[in-house]
């Protein structure tokens, strides 16, 4: 079962249409939300300092004077861009990696699996927190941490998945024909596991909205006067006795939408073929 | 499958239906020893790691805020930032210039030992021993011999006139404490600065490392009815906001840094009083003097008239610092100028006519160092929003980490940072940092006649003299502006509405204080 | 038995050479990095010679390589060094050890509540399959892992511990020092730990045990005229386990991440929150001392899970 059936099927999956309405209903906003916004996210005004919310100020203002809102809505570009980018590179890394490892087997399967063993061997938080210490805080070295932190998962899941479906009749047929092993991996074999990998995928943006507000609690995020949610929340917790509405509704909003990444994830897992599921160990 | 240890799928279940029934849970309540009343619970609060105890070898303010507790000096401050005695109950200068200190009697060390003129040449001497590589043997480099005259007399001996010679002898940081020279010698270096032994009020009992430290009154302590409490438990927070919750929850009485963000909601004194005074502590702007474009004198002045000062005070620290127009803070009362000098006023036409005088234009950029604690960071932020808004410049915020921040500065490897001194007593460490050759100089500033102005002022031992050098070298970096002087920052203690007797100095003092505590 | 032994001692020796490698490339990417750990340990006003001594004492004047090689061969003594700057001149070794149990308290009572929620949870979600209950737990559960753990944490102190008082606000008790104290004040960290476990065992739990209960054994259970309770417990969820059981093992890794911010803002003296003081101060040994430990730590509970499920299920040999 490919991801043109688990569409098909999707139309019926209450979960994952919930899911999917919700994130598109944060995309519309966090895209077009900033645009409506008569506010600057970093123009400063000192007269109007932890504003508590208000119909002007739906989530208060912070120690600078800013509209909340409108910094989350733009923290929300940066955080959920620099977090999916760091994925996407996780992953397409990963699936290589674990593709290949799995294709070719023996030596190769041996040291790639040893490499992702290592980077799995690390909690995630632990091993982006080390990176973070290294390299400095920045967006481009969140991305490289979220990056390693999750591609030895997808090398491992995509590996797993190839090895099972690599001796399968529609396999061994394009080898016959003499297709090129690249074609034979991107055009026959990433279909199959590709709602997989997309079900790791939105879990791991998850994941990384969450790693990266950890991250800036402990002073290592993005940084300012760039707003991202993790940024946003650490400042609240500066004056959280005082004002407790910018961490309160910062978080507010990130589980909503980290609510649809999850439901997304949850309702094609509850799609795919048991097997491979399994074997996804997902 | 028949191995001793049979696990089976049913054990398996019965484990996990075990672990929920474990959790049935447990009884609520307070038990005796952490309940509030018997033991005052005084916080650090902020990042301290702390390595020694030894005063010799100490460096870091944590360790100090537990070793004014520990041990005493000689002389003291009071509340005012006068010299008082302390172990020593009278001192005079004498016709040679030499200094005589007359020892209190009968104040003994935590051990019992009584402490006598050895043990305060030993004391001191250790900080000139160049084996010890004590940081504070220039705190007595003009004495050129300590000596016992009789059993309750020391005499300095000095090669040159010295003016802060007397500060620093206080019980601040500066090394001075005096120790136990029997339980030193017994205890050995390493071990004495895990086991230090002093005449202070209260006595190091348990010292679990980077979790906290627990006093215990020194019974023979000199001064009567002191140290008030028995027992004092010292946690070690990391987070100051976590500090807030503790101090709420009724888990400390007392932490030491109080979180100004925070303060606005505790003014009515209900859940927690405040307790702040001006501090002994500079914070400014550091220009790489040698960098473009912080090497023009121009441009320098003109980024110094394009922020308000009074605005970062407000927004990054909640109101809890004064205006900083020079290095040397309110707290010093005597060696303060209370009139703001030109450069240091917010007048964005005059910074832009500056900035025009300047061999650099408003398309001038620089990276502006800071690290992501909660005021540096502020401080930071709005000083490069309010600049590049007066002057057009772009100047650009970086945000590392506090150890990559001190590095590089002392490597002077940036072209500007948020930086600051906090804990100096004496004009002279304030004034010392700007002298051509001074290795504490990481703005590279070089000005000769400053150089000139600040070392007459170290030998000038008449204070109304010295009071009017201290002036005329602030003013010349008035002129210079080689850093943005910006604020000096409140010492601001949070406690508990029953703490009582709490006085909060501008040296800080934290343990000392501590003495004079009761809970209510 | 002996085909066990190789198979355990074939595992155990990888782990470590990878756990070792590991751990030497992250402490050397640190020392790259600018940091001073004699600025952290002499602090900001420390004089040059000051430093210069220190750095001697210590031998961070030598080369990187040098420095890294030295290390290791302490690392093979089994010797984990001393500590730079946190607990300056103390093994690095202690600190850890004294840790060490805090940690593990925190996390097992945070692992034990993520487990009892999700058994409930996962239970009623699939008894009630498709009606409210399952749509109200369901959804709670996936709240669960959308919520950071710092902000949980922080929401948690406001409304249990200031706000009805039924908690600490901060500190810990060792369980050595008091047992029903420890648990007290371990409640709060561990529940904003376990959140997020809780929410996606449960999640796991409800698909694993939809998936059994179509499964042809069950149905013949039920022909055979057992009773529901009794189906769901001896065919069902026993027969979910395996699975389950995997999964829980697989989140222990990120458990223990979630400890390190956690184990800050409550103030519970664990490894989590030393590594994190250790990585401020520029404190190698100390960091690798914690790495290692938190490796360890994923490393050994894989091991023991691959254990258990070779046990659980008789189908599988060495």
């Amino acid at each position: 079962m490919n991801l043109h059936d688990i569409w098909r099927r999707a139309r019926r999956n209450s979960t994952a249409l919930l899911g999917l309405g919700l994130w598109l209903a944060v995309v519309a906003i966090v895209v077009f939300g900033p645009l409506v916004s008569p506010y600057d996210p970093t123009k400063m005004n000192f007269l109007s300092v932890l504003k508590p919310p208000s119909l002007a100020h739906p989530f208060g203002t912070d120690s600078y004077g800013r509209d909340v809102l409108t910094r989350v809505l733009y923290g929300a570009q940066v955080s959920l861009s620099v977090c999916i980018a760091g994925v996407a590179a996780g992953a397409v890394g990963g699936i290589g990696f674990g593709m290949v490892s799995a294709y070719l087997g023996r030596g190769y399967d041996m040291t790639l699996m040893r490499i992702a063993d290592l980077l799995s061997a690390f909690p995630s938080f632990v091993l982006a927190l080390l990176l973070m210490f290294a390299l400095g805080p920045g967006a481009l070295n969140i991305m490289a941490a979220i990056a390693l932190c999750y591609l030895p998962s997808f090398a491992r899941t995509s590996r797993n998945m190839t090895m099972a479906v690599k001796g399968e009749p529609f396999v061994e047929a394009a080898q016959l024909m003499g297709q090129r092993t690249s074609r034979i991996l991107i055009m026959e074999i990433l279909p199959i596991i590709a709602a997989a990998l997309v079900v790791q995928a939105s879990t791991a943006a998850a994941f990384a909205v969450i790693l990266e507000s950890g991250l800036s609690f402990l002073g290592l995020g993005i940084q300012p006067p760039t707003p991202t949610l993790g940024g946003i929340m650490s400042d609240g917790k500066d004056y959280f006795q005082r004002a407790p509405w910018v961490l309160t509704f910062t978080g507010l909003s990130i589980c909503i939408a980290l609510l649809g990444l999850n439901l997304i994830g949850d309702g094609i897992r509850d799609l795919m073929d048991p097997k491979l599921r399994k074997v996804a160990d997902i | 499958m028949n191995d001793p240890i049979s696990t089976t799928r049913r054990s398996v279940l019965f484990a996990l239906a075990a672990a929920p029934a474990a959790l049935a849970l447990p009884p609520f309540g307070r038990s005796e020893a952490m309940a509030a009343g018997s033991v005052l619970r005084a916080a650090i609060t902020g990042y301290s790691p702390m390595g020694t105890l030894d005063p010799a070898k100490a460096s870091i303010i944590a360790e100090f805020q537990i070793i004014w507790g520990l041990f005493e000096t000689l002389l003291d401050f009071d509340e005012k930032m006068n010299i008082v005695p302390g172990l020593a109950e009278s001192y005079r200068t004498l016709d040679s210039g030499d200094v005589e200190f007359k020892l209190r009697k009968g104040v003994k060390f935590h051990d019992g030992s009584v402490m006598t003129a050895e043990d305060v040449v030993f004391s001191l001497s250790r900080l000139k021993d160049p084996a010890v590589a004590s940081p504070y043997a220039s705190k007595l480099e003009a004495v050129k011999e300590i000596v016992a005259v009789d059993e309750h007399t020391v005499r300095l001996a000095l090669s040159q006139p010295f003016a802060p010679l007397f500060t620093f002898l206080t019980n601040t940081r500066t090394g001075t404490q005096i120790i136990s020279k029997k339980a030193f010698e017994k205890a050995g270096a390493e071990a004495f600065g895990r086991n230090p032994v002093g005449t202070g009020p209260f006595r190091l009992v348990d010292w679990k490392p980077n979790q906290s430290l627990t006093f215990e009154a020194h019974k023979e302590y000199h001064r009567q009815d002191f140290p008030r409490m028995a027992t004092v438990r010292v946690p070690l927070i990391k987070e100051i906001a976590s500090g807030v919750n503790a101090l709420l929850g009724n888990e400390v009485d007392i932490i030491s840094e109080a979180p100004y963000a925070d303060l606005g909601r505790f003014k009515d004194g209900r859940q927690a009083v405040i307790r702040a005074t001006s501090g002994l502590n500079a914070r400014f702007v550091a220009l790489n003097n040698k960098r473009a474009p912080f090497d023009d004198v121009h441009f320098r002045r003109a980024l110094s008239m394009a922020f308000d000062r009074q605005t970062i005070i407000d927004a990054a620290l909640f109101g809890q610092a004064q205006v900083a127009h020079g290095p040397i803070p309110g707290g010093l009362t005597w060696a303060y100028d209370p009139t703001i000098g030109e450069t240091a006023k917010f007048d964005p036409d005059k910074a832009r006519a500056e900035l025009a005088k300047s061999k650099y234009g408003k398309d001038a950029t620089a990276n502006v160092l800071t690290w992501g604690s909660e005021t540096w960071r502020r401080f930071a932020e709005i000083f490069v929003a309010q600049a590049n808004d007066t002057l057009g410049t772009k100047l650009k915020l970086e945000v590392s980490e506090a150890s990559t921040v001190s590095d590089r500065i002392r490597k002077k490897q940036f072209d500007a940072a948020v930086w600051g001194w906090k804990g100096f007593v004496d004009p002279d460490e304030y004034l010392d940092a700007f002298r051509t050759d001074a290795w504490r100089n990481d703005v590279s500033y070089a000005n000769p006649e400053y150089d000139k102005v600040a070392t007459a002022a170290r030998v000038e031992m008449d204070q109304k003299k010295r009071r009017e050098l201290c002036l005329a070298a602030e003013r010349i970096l008035e002129q210079d502006c080689p850093v943005l002087f910006s604020y000096h920052e409140n010492v601001a203690t949070l406690v508990r509405p029953n703490v009582q007797g709490l006085e909060v100095t501008p040296f800080g003092g934290f343990g000392a204080q501590l003495a004079a505590v009761t809970l209510k | 038995m002996r085909r066990f032994l190789f198979y355990l001692g074939g595992r155990l020796l990888g782990a470590a050479i990878t756990l070792i490698a590991g751990v030497s490339v992250i402490v050397l990417v640190l020392k790259l990095a600018p940091g001073d750990p004699a600025l952290t340990a002499l602090g900001e006003e420390a004089t040059p010679q000051a430093v210069a001594a220190y750095r001697a004492q210590y031998h961070l004047d030598r080369p990187i390589w040098t420095q890294t090689l030295y290390a290791l061969g302490d690392l093979a003594r089994g010797n984990l060094g001393k500590s730079l700057t946190v607990a300056r001149d103390l093994p690095v070794a202690s600190l850890i050890l004294d840790r060490l149990p805090n940690t593990a308290f925190v996390g097992l009572y945070a692992l034990a509540l993520a487990i009892a929620i999700s058994l409930v949870v996962g239970t009623i979600a699939t008894l009630r399959r498709g009606r409210l209950e399952d749509t109200v737990v369901t959804s709670a559960a996936v709240l669960g892992i959308s919520m950071p753990d710092f902000w949980l944490s922080y929401l948690l102190i406001l409304a249990l511990a200031l706000g009805l008082g039924l908690f600490p606000s901060y500190g810990f008790v060792p369980l050595g020092d008091s047992i029903p104290q420890a648990f007290l004040y371990g409640s709060l960290p561990a529940m904003a730990i376990a959140a997020p476990m809780a929410a996606s065992f449960s999640r796991f739990l409800r698909a694993t045990l939809l998936e059994t209960v179509g499964q042809d054994y069950v149905v013949a259970g039920r022909a055979l005229g057992f009773s529901e309770p009794f189906l769901f417990v001896h065919f069902v969820l026993r027969n979910a386990l395996i699975p389950y059981v995997t999964k829980v093992g697989m989140q222990v890794s990120y458990l223990l991440g979630g400890v390190v911010v956690v184990e800050r803002i409550f103030g519970v003296p664990g490894v989590g929150s030393l590594m994190v003081d250790g990585c401020f101060g520029r404190d190698y040994p100390l960091v690798q001392g914690c790495a290692l430990t938190f490796v360890g730590l994923v490393l050994a509970t894989n091991l023991f899970i691959d254990l258990v499920c070779a046990r659980l299920d008789p189908r599988r040999a060495y």
